[in-house]
This record gives structure tokens, sequence and C-alpha cells, in this order.
């Protein structure tokens, strides 16, 4: 998780994202930090979510590497790094998600050398 | 927890953290503390000279099982700490330092919301009432010739139910045409199989839909004798029938199958359309809560091809789409022409429910659309149009946020 520490801190400084969240299978449930709005278990449950997400969409042979949820002023934004990683950006919801994807890829970079 | 020393620190720290505690220190202490009071949580050392802590949580389950525990141990065996992990209970380390007493006092402090029991309420109400919730639960109804059904929720989804010797949707029409017995929550354990697949909402309508029409499969309906009226569901058994079925006949199982062709059927039943209506003259104690208004039955859009058509349609003017469905706010497919892609629009159900939640949980309150991009480059679209939604597959080009706006703007 610490290799994630600076780029999340990076992320959150941007004006159109409002909260980060790394999640990873291998230390169970457990995220770098939690969506600010909720408790840990909140946060808990909608990385649980979205892992069914994804292996749901595994599971009928379509498997997704981005979902974007519209929650009215906000966005919610998960992509599959690794099968064993995720990362869940909350933006503000008309936001150019463009601009954000240098971050992701030294994200998916930083989930690649966690595999290694 | 025996130790005097290890109780006490505890306590100081919860206390620092605003807690009210109350010490004991053995399993007899902790069973009449727990009778005499509500607690939120308890916190329980697994070894003790009389009793052991799992004693404790077993009580808690049978008895207060909404009440979070949490065990307190050094060197947990691996039967007990496996024990342990499938009913969720969390072990903390006995040493309390800053950091795990500050993981501790979170997840004692995690409990939300009302806790009660004792209630009198219809078991399809109660059912609606925990799929709402969205919660992982597991419920235990009892029922007459002791017997015992069994019900697991995650995330709000009826995911496996038991009884009477059937499973899945048969065991729940068939529990939820029983007419009197006693419900209970259990420890949440993860369900070993996975029997019911449709939403809890199609469920409980599709159980309506057969109550309305006598067709659920009645478990009881030779056991629940003695003079137990069964009115809904046909005449109550004879006097001399007192053991219930053990395993449901070849005909009731055969229900499986309808049940699975009607939820990819893309005509959209009377109840999910919103065509029916709270009746003011439910069945005997309330079982059958909808009934069809007959003028109502009349105006059903949905049923008409051509209005199918239509609907559909008018999302194949927006350029880059390639495939449309229609879903109610179930979850059950309304109309659907997605040509190439029919397994995307059971991913879609899915996808919209966890979304709704996420909203719930972020405390958004709004939901207005969802953007799935998968590992093959195709995009799905799916737009919240109020109490239906529509699932669009998109082409290689098309630009999937433009085009939610302008479906939003154009609504």
């Amino acid at each position: 998780m610490d290799s994630y520490r600076a780029l999340v801190t990076e992320l959150r400084a941007r004006p159109e994202v409002r909260d980060v969240v790394v999640s990873t299978i291998e230390e169970g449930s457990a995220t770098l930090g939690k969506f600010s709005s909720c408790s840990a278990s909140e946060s808990k449950d909608i990385e649980k979510t979205v892992r069914r997400m994804f292996a749901a969409s595994s599971t009928i042979g379509s498997s997704l590497r981005k979902v974007t949820m519209h929650l009215g002023a906000s966005a919610l934004v998960a992509h599959v790094l690794t099968p064993e990683v995720n990362l869940l950006l909350l933006v503000d919801s008309e936001a150019d998600l463009d601009g954000l994807a240098p971050h992701l890829e030294r994200f998916r970079a930083a989930a690649s050398a966690g595999i290694q | 927890m025996e130790d005097a020393t290890q109780r006490s620190e505890f306590q100081r720290v919860l206390a620092e953290h605003g807690c009210v505690t109350k010490g004991v220190d053995s399993v007899e202490a902790a069973l009449g503390t727990l009778r005499a009071a509500p607690f939120d949580a308890v916190i329980t050392a697994l070894d003790f000279q009389l009793g052991e802590g799992i004693d404790v949580i077993e009580w808690l389950g049978r008895h207060l099982p909404s009440t979070s525990v949490f065990v307190v141990s050094e060197g947990v065996s691996d039967d007990r700490k496996r024990w342990l992990d499938e009913r969720k209970i969390p072990i903390f380390s006995a040493a309390v330092d800053d950091d795990r007493a500050e993981s501790l006092i979170e997840a004692v402090m995690a409990r939300r919301g009302f806790f009660g029991f004792g209630i009198e309420i219809e078991l399809f109400d109660y059912v609606q009432m925990v799929a709402l919730s969205g919660r992982d639960k597991l419920i235990e109804v009892e029922l007459s010739f002791n017997r015992i059904a069994s019900i697991w929720f995650e995330h709000g989804d009826i995911v496996h139910v038991e009884f009477g010797g059937l499973s899945g949707e048969d065991a729940f029409y068939g529990m939820l045409s029983e007419d009197v017995g006693r419900f209970r929550e259990r420890f949440f354990v993860t369900p070993a199989r996975r029997t019911v697949f449709a939403s809890s909402m199609h469920l409980l309508m599709e159980f309506a839909r057969r109550a309305d029409e006598e067709s659920v499969p009645h478990v009881a309906a030779q056991a629940s004798g003695a003079g137990r009226k069964t009115a809904l569901y046909g005449e109550a058994p004879g006097e001399g029938a007192e053991e219930p079925p053990a395993v449901a006949s070849s005909s009731d199982l055969s229900l499986t199958e309808e049940v699975s062709d009607s939820m990819i059927s893309p005509i959209v039943s009377a109840q999910e359309s919103g065509i029916y209506e709270r009746s003011s003259q439910s069945g005997p104690h309330g079982v059958a809560p909808w009934a069809a208004s007959e003028s109502a039955s009349m105006i059903n859009p949905l049923d008409d091809p051509e209005t199918r058509k239509l609907m559909l349609g008018q999302f194949f003017a927006y350029e880059g789409v390639k495939g449309v469905a229609i879903l109610s706010s179930t979850g059950k497919v309304l109309a659907e022409d997605l040509r190439s892609e029919p397994s995307q629009v059971t991913l879609a159900g899915f996808l919209m429910r966890g979304a709704a939640r996420i909203s719930r949980v972020l405390g958004q309150g709004v939901f207005d659309g969802v953007i799935a991009d998968d590992c093959e480059g195709r995009t799905m679209l799916m737009v919240a149009m109020g109490a239906t939604s529509a699932v669009l597959a998109l082409g290689e080009d098309a630009d999937a946020s433009a085009l939610r706006r302008e479906i939003l703007e154009d609504q």
C-alpha cells in the first residue's frame, strides 16, 4: 500500500477529484484511506460492491475495465488496475477524465510492479 | 474477561472514547448481564475457567444476533479462527496499544441504526423491509411442526433459501405461503451455495402474482393440519395430517423453470409495470398485498409489441447505439433488443443495483446513470429515467458521456 500513498496524495490535490480509494484483494477489504464522507465500514461496503460488479462481468464473459457511476453532482469511477487492485475515484460529475489519464497510468504501473 | 487488569484496561480505553461499559469475569455473569440490559457490542475473551467465550457468542447468536461481538485473544486455534471468520467476528489482540485500540473503537462504534425484536409483522412485509435495507442477513423462520426455513440476504438480494427439503425460489414461495410462524435474525454466515438469482422485488412480486392465482407450492398444504386455516391457498388439510412432506413433488419442482422463464421474458408483468395497486382488501392475514386493478389491466403499454418497438426505437435514433433494453426499477427486462449482446442485460441490472446502493452509502441520494467499459472496447450506457432505465450497447466510436447528457436533456 505504501507504493500508492504519494500517488493518492497527488490525485487528491486535483480540484476535480473529491476522494480516492485504492482497494486490494491481498489485504482483504483494507483500503488506502476511506471515502471521507463515509465510515470505514461504509467504504468497505462500497469497494465490496464494486468488486462484485467486476466479478459479475467476468462471470458473463465480458470483463469490465472501468465503471463510471453518475451520482448527481459527483461520479464514482472505478478502474481495474490489476485483477487484484481497484482504484476508486470520486470526481465532479462533469470532470474531464482525460486529464486524469497520466495519474491512472502511474497507478497501473505501481499495481503491476506489486505483482512482480 | 477474567483478567481484571486486562479488563479494566479495555474499559479505560473505551471510556476515553465515550463508551459506557460493564465488565464481567465469567460466562455466567456475562449472560446474566446481557439478559438484564441491552448492549451495542460485546467484547469477550475465549477462555474462562468455567465455560468458554464461544458460549457467550452462541447465546448472542440465538437471542441477540444484532449485537456486535468482538473476540480478544492471543493464539486462536485454526478451528476457532475458521468458526469466527464464518460468522464475521473480528479477533483483536489482547495487548491494547493505540493502533489496536483505534481499530477496535472504530469497529465498535460502526454500529448504527435502530435495533429491536419481538415485532408482529407479515413475513412478506418483513422480507421486503430486509431487502430494501440492503443488508447481509440470515433470517430463520420457525414454522409449525418444528419446520425451519432459512433465508440469506446479501446486499439486500435474496441469494439462498432452504425450506422443507426445497431450496431456491420454490422454497421462498413455499415459506411465504405459510400463515403463522416466528422469525429471528441469526449471525450472518455466508451461504454454502447460491440458489436464487432474481432480484428480491421480483421474487416478492412473483409470489404476489402466484398468491393471486393460487399457484403457490404450499409446502405446508398437507402438513399444517390440526385445524390451522390456510384460507388463501386452499382448504385446510384433514385432521389426520400430522407430518410435513420431506420433499416436494416433482410437479412442485418444475416451478423453478417457470420462474426462470418469467425472468427472461420481455413481457412485463402487470405488477411491475405499475398498474397494480395496493389492495385495500388484502387476503387473509394480509398475505397477498397486491391486487389487480380491473381498469388498469387494460392500459399496460408494454404489453403491446408495437409500443415496445417504438420505445426501443427512440434510443436507436441516437448515434452509436447498437442495442437497447428497458429495465424496470427492480431489474426486470421490460423490452429488449440488444441484438448480439443479450447477456449484457443481466450485467446491466446488476450494475444498476450496485450503483444505487453506492449512491445511498455515499449519501448522494441521486443515481442517474452508469457507463461500463469492458476489456474488449465495448461500452454499455445505462440511463435512469424515473421508474425505468434504458440500457444501451454502444459502438466503439460512441461517446458515452456525451450521449448520456444528450438523452437526459431530451427527457
